[in-house]
């Protein structure tokens, strides 16, 4: 009986080794190309640009209207395990105060859903540091590998003063169970 | 045995990736620049001549409201600042040297002219957090009686500034 149990602790520690790794791919945007694309159990979130998420400004009449970067956001789901919910938020590098500043980006679904999406934000969704659903992604059995969800990304028009300066920032994509 | 349980609990949430308490995410990186953003777009809406026609004209300050519609844009506080071209009119005749200083302006809201000359004087500034503000701009000239008959001409340049 020890023998066995002493079995079965060592076939844990490498099995959970290999959990390890996969869920930190998911997790950091470096990785983004060693996750497990093309399906499999794991289930999974990614986030491409698909061209660089960046706005820069010539005259005020730019900052007055939408300035847009048509599907500049491709988010992959794979939910073969469980169901869940699907937000965004965006932080700003930096000691970044200006209202105007923290709330000028938005998102917009740009493809047609996927035919296995639940319920799922349509409208244009103002990005916070306070996670905004998107959508509600169902557990599928499907053979698809995953979903995809193009998002358009929106700076949006301008009527009040912002502060000028050169802004970084990430927009994090978080799956969580409902 | 205990331990015979331990371990077969463990593997349950090891065939998936999402543990529990463990939600997956990941980033997209981005960045906006923004400089200072300024336009300043003047009309003049009095296209008559501004001229001198009778002794009433002369005797008192010759006023005209809203002489100049003056419409901001800026991302930031400003200022806008008027000057002469020259610190004189300049005149057809080349005899008189009537001093810029005879016109005066002022924001159609408030009260007090502010008289002109080749140096920049502030005219107007941001009191809200638009970037779009509109105003009318009054104008003022007062030449008195010491100038001869003539057609005198000078520039304004309206310049717009950050605070």
């Amino acid at each position: 009986m020890k023998f066995f149990s002493a079995l079965l602790v060592v076939f844990i520690f490498f099995k959970a080794s290999d959990c390890q790794a996969q869920t930190y791919a998911a997790n950091d945007p470096s990785q983004g190309i060693s996750r497990p694309i093309g399906g499999g159990d794991y289930d999974y979130i990614s986030a491409d640009n698909t061209q660089p998420l960046s706005f820069a400004f010539e005259t005020v009449d730019d900052l007055m209207q939408d300035n847009i970067i048509p599907g500049a956001i491709d988010v992959q789901v794979n939910a073969k395990q469980e169901s869940y919910n699907v937000t965004a938020s965006i932080d700003f590098k930096g000691n970044v105060t200006d209202p105007a500043v923290l709330n000028c980006l938005a998102i917009k679904l740009a493809n047609n859903p996927p035919s296995g999406a639940g319920s799922l934000n349509t409208q244009v969704i103002t990005l916070s540091p306070n996670p905004a659903l998107l959508f509600y992604q169902p557990k599928t059995n499907s053979t698809i590998p995953f979903y995809t969800y193009s998002y358009s990304l929106i700076f949006k028009a301008q009527t009040t003063m912002i502060k000028p300066g050169n802004y970084s920032y990430n927009i994090t994509f978080t799956m969580t169970r409902p | 045995m205990k331990k015979l349980v331990f371990a077969l609990f463990s593997i349950v949430p090891l065939s998936g990736i999402a543990r529990p308490g463990n939600p997956l995410s990941q980033s997209v990186s981005g960045g906006v620049s923004i400089p200072v953003l300024q336009n300043l777009e003047v009309i003049n809406m009095n296209t008559d001549e501004l001229a001198f026609k009778n002794a009433a004209d002369y005797n008192g300050a010759k006023t005209i409201p809203s002489y100049y519609k003056v419409v901001v844009k800026s991302n930031t506080p400003w200022e806008v600042s008027v000057a002469t071209g020259t610190s004189t009119f300049i005149v057809n005749d080349g005899i008189a040297e009537m001093p810029a200083g005879i016109i005066s302006i002022k924001n159609s809201t408030e009260s007090n002219y502010v008289s002109l000359g080749k140096e920049p004087v502030t005219v107007l500034q941001s009191t809200n957090n638009n970037i779009t503000n509109t105003y009318n701009l009054d104008l003022k000239l007062n030449p008195s009686w010491d100038y001869p008959g003539g057609v005198y001409n000078i520039s304004l340049t309206f310049s717009i500034s950050e605070l």
